[in-house]
């Protein structure tokens, strides 16, 4: 195998594992309250994961939920300003956890 | 080629290094943040040829230590690459204004990561040539006449700055930019580069009007073989054009005209300001650009050649 294969085989193992956890971490929760409005978000918050989802999802061939996070992340950056109503933002943010679901389903199985 | 590649991000660093590494560059240094990226920038002896930057890290955003990389001396024409899941014209636009040279969005491209790293070391091996022909000029005090240097410029609003000029420079006399692209080739002082000595005067006294008046930095005046005024300069007041002009008005009129076939042809001038000629819109002078990099590169080599 080559670097890149390599690399990028580690890397999906965990980025999936990472997927599951948070999963696991935010089903049940209230939607809505998992977007921070506050402009020092911590790193690990879910804006935050998001926006790191949305940048190496595609990369790493989750091309659906790539595309997910980058709606997502648009959708809660029109919420923040007011732009958006707090439903659609919930839809965006239970499309996007689907799909986490499903990839880190695949890696289950 | 040396790269440093700053991203938060550290599964992102780890494909990225592999996906450069694919492309045959090995020499990849990473950081996880901007204060790693300086340092990594301070400790380096040979220079990065490009450097990959992340916008939305904790800390200190990538454009912001962009604009921090400039100021380094060190750093001042080295590529930098946006490289970020951030598409909106906003982003962009900062970016760009901060001195980025390129802009690429995530998720990762390999080809197109590719080409902007041929086209970076391109351009920086260009930036390096015409810094080059510039110090050798000055150390073996050659007349050379060049009417104006041109590099690939550092942001948006220089690059239409850019073509602005080369498309007005055939029918206006005097163009003043507000323009970063010099200090970025680094001019650090007037020099004038022609064999047309009816002009000198007017020159000096331009040169000198301007200083004195506006504080203006990384000053370039000269002018082409057809007698086309060029003058560049950095300067600190956005009321600096005014005064310019104003005071040309009152020095220039004092002068005899200058003779074009026995008739006397005025001396038509215009001060065109970074922002205006940015409104005029963008002019496709690209194989203009392309050829001034060729005369560029061949007085670099002309120099070598002389020393």
């Amino acid at each position: 195998m080559s670097d890149l294969t390599t690399v990028l085989a580690h890397t999906r193992n965990r980025f999936l594992g990472e997927a599951q956890r948070r999963v696991l971490m935010w089903s049940g929760k209230d939607l809505g309250a998992l977007v921070s409005k506050r402009s020092s978000e911590p790193a690990d918050s879910f804006g935050a994961y998001v926006h790191r989802v949305s940048g190496i999802a595609t990369t790493l061939g989750f091309n659906e939920l790539g595309d997910a996070a980058a709606r997502l992340e648009i959708a809660i950056k029109n919420y923040l300003l007011g732009n958006l109503a707090a439903e659609q933002l919930e839809e965006d943010i239970e499309e996007f956890l689907t799909e986490l679901a499903l990839v880190s389903v695949a890696r289950a199985a | 080629m040396r790269v440093l590649a700053v991203d938060d991000d550290v599964d992102f660093l780890a494909v990225l290094r592999a996906k450069v590494g694919e492309l045959g560059v090995k020499n990849i240094v990473c950081a996880t943040n901007a204060r790693d990226a300086f340092r990594a920038i301070a400790s380096d002896a040979f220079g990065f040829d490009c450097i990959l930057l992340d916008i939305k890290m904790p800390d200190m955003d990538g454009v912001e230590a962009c604009r921090r990389i400039r100021c380094i001396e060190k750093c001042r024409s080295v590529p930098i690459i946006m490289l970020t899941s951030l598409g909106n014209r906003d982003w962009i636009f900062s970016a760009f204004e901060a001195g980025a040279t390129d802009y690429l969005t995530k998720p990762l491209d390999t080809i197109e990561l590719a080409a902007r790293l041929i086209s970076s070391a391109k351009m920086n091996t260009l930036h390096k040539s015409v810094q080059l022909a510039r110090e050798i000029s000055e150390e073996t005090a050659l007349d050379v006449p060049v009417s104006v240097l041109v590099d690939r410029v550092p942001n948006v609003m220089n690059f239409l700055n850019l073509q602005n000029m080369v498309f007005q420079l055939g029918r206006l006399d005097l163009i003043f930019l507000n323009c970063f692209a010099i200090s970025f080739l680094g001019f650090r002082s007037v020099r004038y580069y022609s064999d047309q000595d009816e002009f000198i005067g007017i020159l000096n006294d331009i040169s000198v009007l301007i200083q004195d008046s506006c504080d203006a930095k990384n000053l370039l005046l000269s002018y082409s073989e057809d007698g086309v005024f060029v003058g560049v300069g950095e300067f600190s007041h956005r009321n600096s054009a005014i005064k310019i002009r104003k005071q040309l008005n009152d020095q220039l009129v004092k002068r005899p005209p200058r003779y074009v076939d026995g008739q006397p042809v005025p001396l038509e001038y215009e001060i065109l300001t970074g922002r205006r000629l940015a409104l005029q819109g963008p002019r496709a002078a690209v194989d203009t650009i392309i050829a001034l990099e060729d005369t560029a590169l061949a007085y670099a080599s002309r120099f070598r050649e002389a020393v």
